[in-house]
């Protein structure tokens, strides 16, 4: 056999088996996107409800500092979120990218910007460059607990809570995570969690699913009280909430991106084939046109000694 | 608005829907004290205490309904809706009355001093399980 046609075989065995990997990949994550979906919509009852009770309290108290905004802002932190594995296409490069362009409008705005950082690519991403980060989280982005969530937002709102001309403390904390748009499509996503600014519920779909008015509620034991307790939760679920749609996405990201390396490597095969037979023509080919050569020379010869 | 004999009520933790049914009252250990709610009751957003108990009466055919929970609260709206949130909830029947009893038993050997915040909320959390799953604390 030829040297030409034995590299090619070796390069179709190669790429075959790649194939095999990477549509192992892609099913397995296919699996993970149902199951990160499954989470983020049992997660759902809990947010609806607490976004109702915030926005319950929030209608008769206004004062609280996780509500008011700085006056001067010189501080900010940006938490990315980010997967821990590679092979996810774009997923972590986009992340990071919204980020940057994140902190550079902070930057122009005079602030000065802290990264917190989930998910060890993006660890790794912002180490090589040499960057500080504040604080790191790794190996919690494919399935994100709750307590992974309550981890973070302690450590995002105790920032916040001290002073940030003393005590280097953070006025604004803006969350970077990947929203889950469909099956093909994510999109990586800023924004601000701290000053809050509580989504309500849409009033009149509240009302039409409650059938009257949004009732008055009373509070054990105060109102101001309820708002303590009730807000901490609540920035803790939104950061759990984009934990979820980011695993969720994550997934997505991975699995399109085995499905388009599978693609490709069959695509490599068919090529890689057909140029193998090719080779194995053109050696049939060399071979046939030798013997017949040399059948000529050997019947020259032979007439030429008569 | 008539009023309907039945509460509905929802148990939800952050990561899933513990349960959601009808009873007829739901009492709970909130910061102020037992606190009972019967269908027609007036709008409440009720703060838990650490480490309650909350049942729902009704909630089954024979008896009743017990969660353990922990930072949450209670929110009754139009009179029959009750809707329960903590941030850790477990059912009765899915507390494994062993472990919290090691964990209450741990929490309190290592001598919680009063200002120990996690300490008192670990042992109030265990507490608040063996209690939930009908054992005497």
């Amino acid at each position: 056999m030829g040297a030409q046609l034995r590299v090619y075989r070796r390069r179709i065995r190669s790429t075959k088996s790649m194939a095999k990997i990477t549509r192992a990949m892609e099913l397995i994550a296919t699996t993970r996107i149902t199951k990160a979906q499954r989470a983020a919509e049992a997660a759902g009852p809990y947010a609806r409800e607490i976004t109702r009770a915030v926005s319950a309290v929030a209608q008769r108290v206004s004062e609280h500092p996780l509500l008011t905004e700085a006056e001067n802002p010189v501080r900010a932190a940006i938490l990315v979120i980010t997967s821990d594995k590679g092979q996810a296409g774009a997923y972590t490069a986009n992340a990071v990218k919204e980020a940057e362009s994140l902190a550079a409008l902070l930057r122009e705005q005079g602030k000065e910007v802290l990264l917190y950082v989930v998910g060890r690519k993006g660890v790794g991403y912002f180490r090589f460059r040499d960057r500080a980060m504040e604080q790191t989280w790794e190996g919690i982005t494919e399935r994100p607990s709750y307590a992974d969530a309550k981890a973070i937002g302690e450590a995002l709102m105790g920032r916040f809570a001290q002073d940030s001309a003393t005590e280097g403390g953070v006025d604004e904390i803006h969350i970077v995570a990947t929203e889950f748009v469909s099956m093909l499509t994510q999109r990586a996503e800023s924004h601000r969690a701290l000053p809050l600014e509580v989504e309500e519920v849409d009033k009149a779909e509240l009302e039409k699913e409650q059938g009257g008015p949004l009732p008055l509620y009373d509070f054990e034991p105060s109102a101001e009280e309820a708002l303590d307790q009730l807000l901490p939760q609540y920035v803790t679920n939104r950061i759990y909430f984009a934990l979820l749609e980011s695993a969720a996405s994550q997934w997505a990201s991975r699995r399109n991106a085995m499905k388009a390396a599978t693609d490709n490597a069959e695509e490599l095969v068919k090529t890689l084939t057909r140029q193998a037979n090719q080779a194995r023509q053109a050696e049939i080919t060399n071979e046939i046109s030798e013997i017949v050569g040399g059948a000529d020379a050997l019947a020259a010869a032979s007439a030429g000694s008569e | 608005m008539a009023v309907s004999k039945k509460l509905f009520v929802e148990i939800v933790s952050p990561e899933r829907e513990l349960w959601a049914g009808e009873g007829d009252m739901v009492i709970a250990k909130t910061i102020d004290g037992e606190m009972g709610v019967q269908p027609g009751h007036v709008p409440v957003l009720a703060l838990l205490a650490p480490g309650a108990v909350v049942r729902v009466v009704g909630g089954r055919e024979n008896g009743e309904v017990r969660v353990a929970a922990h930072g949450g609260f209670m929110s009754v709206a139009g009179g029959d809706r009750v809707s329960i949130l903590a941030e850790t909830a477990e059912l009765a029947e899915d507390i494994d009355v062993e472990r919290a009893r090691t964990a209450l038993s741990e929490a309190e050997a290592g001598q919680i001093s009063p200002d120990d915040a996690e300490g008192l909320a670990r042992a109030a959390r265990a507490r608040s399980r063996l209690q939930a799953a009908g054992e005497k604390v």
